[in-house]
């Protein structure tokens, strides 16, 4: 399997949050300006909604009839658009910190929403216990709450089973917990681990936590998670740990595989997704050092089949339902303001899947 | 030499007073009331002048926000703008002034702050720009200057007193830059008896009762020989070594005096609960307790946690509400007790972060356009000075450099800034060099 | 070869920098380098030169720019960096900033201390070489040139008996025993210097007191309890031991650490250097820099050396990719390597990204095949020697290739570790700081450096040659000074380490030197090795107070002086008895008046008394500084 450019897109702002179209022609972007733009995914003509979040705009899910787009930010909104008319027609005040990721169901009824301030808890800055509900499900028609649970924040990452009965979840320590939405019981997660390879503790300049599980995705017969973000650094500071991804069989909260050695540089990865064919995932984010920043795996045994150095940081990968195209979404690093005007910094680029 | 006049705050003696408590105590020689003494020590005795000392003691805490924090995120937030980042902007008490989101506690105690919006420096990388933001001063070869701890230890310690005039708060051993500094020469041209007394290794409490089974009074003895020899060797030879073995042998007598007011766990329960969890807040309560039992100067950092290249947000949004409510909780507190007028607070990195963001999420080092906080002692209230452009790119107008904040430490305190260190054989120094004025706007 | 150049060019420019006349070096030291550096040097440097001018040494600055010159010597009103420094001017430099009337004054002052024409002084030319019997005469005859030229007198000598304790510190690590010391002061014949070295060289003291002052320079101190052990117990000490009892050539030495592939059982420590670091490259190589170039490099890792030109990202990570392939194998010290793989990108600050080469300073490279985008080479069994070994051996071994690169025909190997020997010995390396060895630092006596190093290297790297030279030497043998230190006219001040305060206070207190427990305790409350600058902690006071281990060897019971001491009949017999325990000297007056008195504070309990005396002696400032 390769990956070749197909065609790469300016946005005014660095892109955060991104949702496809099924046809895979369109995009739906959301910006650090808190703007949600509609991306035309040939030429990159990019309109913007009239709506915008109060902050970084942080995700948007697209609803399977492809008509509604609900968009996210770290203004602890979601807001729900008419992809048609850009207008936005319902705004749901979901938490007071931010809204890190969201995920959608797969038959687009449940959206889950995740929050949490990082707060020093302790001496040693282990985070504070949350003070509102970090992990919150909606009804994506009436964007009414259905489901709350708790979590030690931040959590960074969610993602739905294939048939959207659980929903995991996954924070800034590494820990991860499911919880069965069907379930109507008391809360309580059905399965809870935690991954020491995704937290730093700074040994050298600082002494606070830093790190997390940035992107979750299971597997399509829903037996197994990945996970991905980035492995310990002795110094926070630094952004390069290992480049991980983990799977892990969920029910029992153990680990299956990880990213081989020596198929990895190091830098933050922030987003998994597989490849409608079930045999393949993509990982994607940022190179500290090394030779890629997102690349294909197999799913049979985890091993590297291809990989790309877009040189920039990546924050969404998404493929087309059709599989024959990747959507990579993120941002350059902002440049700085020259003559008064800030150079355009977000990036949506469209890779040919070739087997 | 008489007490102040009665009714004059603390703080508020005249600077010739100063002056003269201080010759005092180096040379010992007194007259009128107080004749009849005849060692230092012994003037801590003397009811009348420890009392006047301590009314007449003035304090510098520093919160030394090593690694730099974002002034976005803190003092000068652009809400809107391409360089805002996540976090709003909530207004001040200070009409027409906000501070990033992150800080309602200071918000709401503006009135008793002061921001400088305007600093500008020159050095990028942490090594020098610690170097220059701790001593005031760019270098010059081949002299070391003190750093603000060592020459306000100079300035405004006594020596002899039980609480070490000095006192440096830090539990990250490591620290890549910080590390190097701190393993540095503090004191420089002062010499040993103005470096710091280090507390904090890995979070734990340095001052330890050893057992030992020699006798108080023979360890006093073999002491003061050890003392004698050295102190000979010292001018014999123009020792380094010497002097500083006698320095810190004296800093430890002054320690094994005072060494609860360095152990966590005596502080008041209460106080460690509002101050909050995490090192940095203890040890800023801790700070508050050793200038209420007389200490002249203390310094409290954190490592370099503030030095963001990745994760800024992510991590910020962690540091500054705890930095907020520090400050709300010590200011407070200071002025409660009556010290807030005698005391100088000051908030600081040694430099501001860059208003755009790096792939890593984060934000670098930037000298160019920074702000910075300190109140209390020998200022005015509620001051916001200088100002940045619509992004926070730029300084507008008028910037100040780590001299004019020196100077205005150093007048804040009651000291002259432009006054000429004693140092016979060296070349002239200054406690600020090139007559850099101090920002007059802060000054009471 | 291609690292001459490199070499010559050091040398020249340092002529070059006397030429310009020794007013101008010293403003240029003192006042116009660190001007420029803090203001200048940024775009006008080795990162950036904008408009082609460099202006971070004196020869750059009057080379000039793309427009010409900018400095013409001896005459600033004519200088165009000069001109532009005035407010107002156009164009005005530096470009947002206005330096001050004081700090123009310095500039001016430099470019009119310039003499037009360069070389009065460096006429001698160097080009031929300089022919010495011995090392010591090379030695003594350039530093006294030195002193010469800085118009300085040399202190006066030490006595023998002081010259003595200090070449036992520093050859054996602790102070001759009353014993020793007189049988050399009163050998028949008067003492004999050179034969003392040679019996310190070659007594097992030397290759003990050589591992400790290299094992913290290579390795550093301890940073965990164990590592002290594991260090011990995985042959690492005494591969560095063998390296100075064996007489074994430095270059070979270091070849054998870099490679980490010992080919005997008793060879086996020699991959600790690797082994212990964890597989961390980047600390690898940033320990590795020091020894084969001299020089740290760590701040190179995210841009060039923003002061040292020479030093680039590309050394740095080239160094990392010299050692990426490798990897420890669990239980036990080997570390394997990979024969594909660790193909990196580094990126600098402004994002552009290159692929790391196995790069050495000076420009060297190890050529490979890296390849293409996207394909992973197969890691097959063809490519190793013996692909069923543990520790596979690849056919082509970057960290071999390296290693062989950076110990022959390196001419920084040798200067590395004869800078580094000299700062150990004299207190100050003669390009300072020693482990800086790079552009931005100029050898105090450029010559006598290049004439050792040479001297080194052609002699099979001997390290005992080297020290030899250097201890016998009569910079060596000077007494203290108040002169600048760079011109070694006298001792610098050089505290103890850990080690030599441990065994000397067991000497002192007439024991056998050598004792774990009293060492660790030492080394853990005073772990500074050669410290930049001396910082005596109360930490240390406490220690020094309360330590156990220190107090054990006071007791009457343990100290052989103690109890001889207690059992002499007068207090003046005890406290002149102690004075030449401690420090092999007669007490004063003054002395001798403070220790009766401590002594007829305790004579209801002589053994205490003189314990509490010895204390004293051995916690002084003279127990912890170099005689």
């Amino acid at each position: 399997m390769k990956l070749t450019l197909g065609h790469d897109h300016k946005l005014p702002t660095g892109v955060l949050g991104l949702a496809i179209a099924s046809d895979a022609a369109r995009a739906f972007a959301t910006c650090a300006d808190g703007t949600v733009h509609s991306v035309d995914l040939a030429d990159g003509k990019a309109e913007a909604f009239e709506e915008k979040h109060g902050s970084f705009a942080s995700g948007c899910v697209l609803l399977p009839d492809g008509q509604t787009l609900i968009s996210g930010g770290y203004d602890g909104q979601l807001l729900w658009h008419d992809t048609a008319t850009r207008r936005c027609r319902l705004r749901v005040r979901a938490h007071a910190f931010w809204s890190w990721q969201l995920a959608l169901s797969p038959d687009g009824q449940r959206l889950a929403s995740t929050t949490g301030q990082y707060v020093a808890g302790g001496w040693r800055y282990e985070p504070a216990a949350e003070t509102e509900p970090s992990v919150k499900v909606f009804d994506t028609l009436t964007g009414r709450a259905v489901a709350e649970f708790v979590h030690t924040p931040p959590v960074l990452s969610s993602a739905f089973s294939p048939e959207g009965r659980y929903l995991a979840a996954a924070n800034m320590l590494g820990e991860v917990r499911v919880w069965d939405l069907w379930s109507g019981g008391d809360g309580k997660p059905v399965a809870r681990w935690t991954s020491p390879d995704f937290t730093s503790w700074g040994t050298t300049k600082t002494h606070h936590y830093c790190g997390g599980i940035y992107g979750l995705a299971f597997s399509p017969d829903g037996n197994v998670l990945l996970g991905c973000g980035m492995g310990p650094m002795g110094d926070p500071m630094a952004g390069n740990g290992k480049m991980t991804w983990q799977r892990w069989d969920w029910r029992k909260g153990e680990k299956i595989d990880q990213i081989k050695d020596g198929q990895h540089g190091s830098g933050l990865m922030e987003s998994v997704a597989w490849h409608p064919d079930g045999a393949h995932f993509v990982m994607a984010g940022r190179q500290a050092q090394g030779t890629w920043n997102a690349a294909l795996f197999s799913a049979t045994d985890g091993a590297l089949l291809h990989s790309l150095d877009t040189k920039k940081r990546i924050t969404h990968a998404r493929f087309a339902a059709d599989g024959r195209s990747l959507i990579l979404a993120g941002a350059n690093g902002q440049p700085q303001r020259k003559d008064g005007v800030w150079p355009a910094w977000g990036r949506v680029q469209v890779y040919q899947v070739e087997t | 030499m008489e007490p102040g006049p009665p009714g004059l705050p603390p703080g508020r003696c005249r600077p010739d007073e100063h002056a003269l408590h201080r010759r005092l105590f180096l040379k010992g020689l007194t007259g009128g009331a107080l004749a009849t003494v005849s060692s230092f020590t012994g003037l801590f005795q003397n009811p009348v002048f420890a009392a006047e000392t301590k009314r007449a003691q003035k304090h510098c805490i520093l919160l030394w926000l090593c690694g730099a924090p974002s002034q976005f995120e803190t003092w000068d937030p652009k809400p809107g703008r391409p360089s805002g980042g996540p976090f709003g902007s909530i207004p001040t008490r200070i009409p027409g002034v906000h501070f990033s989101s992150l800080m309602p506690r200071c918000a709401g105690i503006a009135d008793r702050l002061n921001i400088v919006r305007n600093m500008k420096t020159a050095q990028t990388e942490h090594l020098q720009a610690i170097t220059l933001l701790q001593r005031g001063n760019p270098e010059r070869a081949g002299f070391t200057r003190p750093t603000l701890g060592s020459s306000l230890s100079q300035a405004m310690g006594q020596l002899d007193s039980p609480v070490p005039n000095f006192v440096f708060i830090d539990p990250i051993p490591g620290g890549n830059e910080f590390e190097s500094f701190k393993a540095g020469n503090w004191a420089g041209w002062l010499g040993a008896e103005h470096a710091p007394v280090r507390i904090g290794g890995d979070y734990s409490r340095l001052v330890t009762a050893a057992a030992d089974t020699i006798p108080e009074h023979d360890r006093e003895s073999r002491e003061a020989l050890r003392k004698f020899l050295t102190a000979k060797f010292a001018r014999d030879r123009r020792s380094g070594v010497a002097r500083s073995q006698n320095a810190a042998f004296e800093r430890m007598r002054g320690m094994s005096a005072s060494a609860d007011l360095f152990d966590v766990d005596k502080l008041p329960p209460k106080d460690r609960e509002r101050y909050g969890p995490g090192s940095f807040a203890q040890h800023a309560l801790m700070a508050r307790h050793l200038v209420e039992h007389g200490a002249p100067f203390v310094m409290v950092a954190n490592g370099m946690n503030w030095d963001n290249h990745v994760f800024q947000h992510e991590i910020h949004q962690m540091l500054v509400p705890e930095l907020d409510r520090v400050l709300f909780h010590l200011v407070n507190d200071l002025e409660q007790r009556g010290l807030l007028d005698s005391t100088l607070v000051v908030a600081m990195g040694e430099f501001g972060r860059t208003p755009w963001m790096n792939p890593a999420r984060g934000r670098d080092h930037y000298p160019n356009a920074w702000s910075m906080m300190m109140t209390g002692c020998g200022l005015k209230r509620g001051v916001v000075t200088g100002a940045t452009d619509v992004d926070g790119v730029d300084v507008i107008g008028k910037a100040h450099n780590e001299q004019n904040l020196f100077a205005t430490i150093f007048t804040a305190l009651g000291i002259d800034p432009h006054a000429e260190y004693d140092l016979p054989g060296m070349p002239t120094f200054h406690r600020v060099e090139d007559k850099a004025e101090p920002i007059r706007d802060l000054l009471a | 070869m291609r690292l001459r150049p490199f070499l010559t060019s050091l040398l020249l420019s340092a002529l070059v920098a006397r030429g310009l006349g020794a007013d101008a070096d010293a403003l240029w030291a003192g006042k116009v380098r660190p001007l420029f550096d803090l203001h200048c040097v940024k775009c006008h440097g080795p990162l950036e030169h904008k408009g082609g001018l460099e202006l971070d040494t004196p020869e750059a600055a009057l080379k000039g720019g793309d427009e010409g010159e900018v400095v013409v010597p001896g005459n600033p009103e004519k200088s165009r960096i000069f001109l532009a420094l005035a407010p107002g001017a156009d164009p005005h430099m530096p470009p947002k900033k206005q330096l001050t009337d004081a700090e123009r004054e310095m500039v001016r002052e430099w470019i009119a201390a310039m003499s037009a024409a360069p070389a009065k002084s460096a006429t001698r030319a160097t080009n031929v070489p300089r022919a010495f019997a011995t090392v010591e005469q090379a030695v003594d005859t350039w530093v006294a040139e030195g002193w010469e030229r800085r118009s300085m007198a040399p202190a006066a000598p030490v006595d023998d008996r002081t010259w003595c304790r200090r070449v036992y510190l520093d050859l054996v690590g602790r102070i001759p025993t009353a014993a020793e010391s007189a049988a050399f002061l009163q050998a028949p014949g008067g003492a004999d210097r050179r034969a003392l070295v040679e019996t310190l060289l070659a007594s097992d003291g030397y290759p003990v007191r050589m591992r400790e002052l290299w094992d913290v320079f290579l390795m550093g101190r301890p940073k965990r309890d164990n590592h002290e052990d594991r260090r011990r117990q995985n042959g690492w000490w005494t591969f560095l031991e063998d390296a100075f009892r064996l007489e074994r050539a430095w270059d070979e030495t270091v070849r054998r650490m870099l490679v980490a592939r010992p080919e005997s059982e008793a060879d086996r420590g020699a991959s600790w250097f690797l082994y212990e670091r964890r597989n961390d490259h980047q600390a690898i190589a940033e320990a590795v820099a020091p020894v084969v170039y001299g020089t740290r490099i760590d701040c190179a890792q995210c841009h060039d050396h923003p002061l040292a030109r020479e030093i680039k990202q590309a050394h740095y990570w080239g160094l990392v990719a010299a050692y990426n392939r490798s990897k420890n194998i669990d239980g036990g010290s080997s570390v394997a390597e990979s024969a594909v793989g660790g193909f990196v990108n580094f990126t600098n600050l402004k994002k552009e990204s290159q692929p790391a080469v196995v790069t050495l300073l000076g420009g060297r490279t190890v050529e490979e095949k890296r390849p293409a985008d996207g394909e992973k080479p197969e890691d097959r069994d063809d490519l190793y020697v013996d692909p069923k070994a543990k520790a596979r051996v690849p056919k082509s071994s970057r960290r071999e290739a390296f290693a062989d690169a950076a110990t022959r025909g390196n001419p920084l190997l040798a200067r590395a570790f004869v800078n580094r020997m000299w700062a150990a010995l004299l207190g100050r390396g003669i390009v300072h700081p020693a482990d800086e060895l790079n552009a931005r630092n100029v050898p105090s006596h450029p010559e006598l450096l290049d004439w050792l190093a040479q001297d080194f290297a052609s002699h099979r790297h001997d390290i005992r040659r080297l020290v030899r030279g250097i201890v016998l030497s009569r910079p060596y043998a000077l007494g203290a000074t108040e002169a600048a230190p760079e011109a070694f006219a006298g001792a610098s001040e050089r505290p103890l380490s850990a080690e030599q305060l441990a065994r000397s206070w067991r000497v002192a207190a007439g024991l056998t030197p050598d004792e774990d427990a009293l060492r660790k305790a030492v080394v853990a409350a005073i772990p500074e090795v050669m410290p930049k600058d001396y910082n005596a902690t109360f930490q240390q006071a406490q220690f020094l107070t309360r330590s156990p281990a220190l107090g054990e060897i006071l007791k009457p019971v343990a100290s052989g002086t103690v109890a001889r001491l207690a059992a002499l009949p007068d207090p003046a017999a005890r406290v002149r008895e102690a004075f030449l325990a401690a420090h092999d000297r007669m007490p004063d007056a003054d002395e001798a008046a403070q220790a009766v008195a401590l002594l007829a504070g305790r004579s209801d309990a002589p053994a205490d008394g003189v314990r509490d005396l010895l204390w004293a002696l051995l916690t002084s400032a003279e127990s912890l500084t170099m005689p």
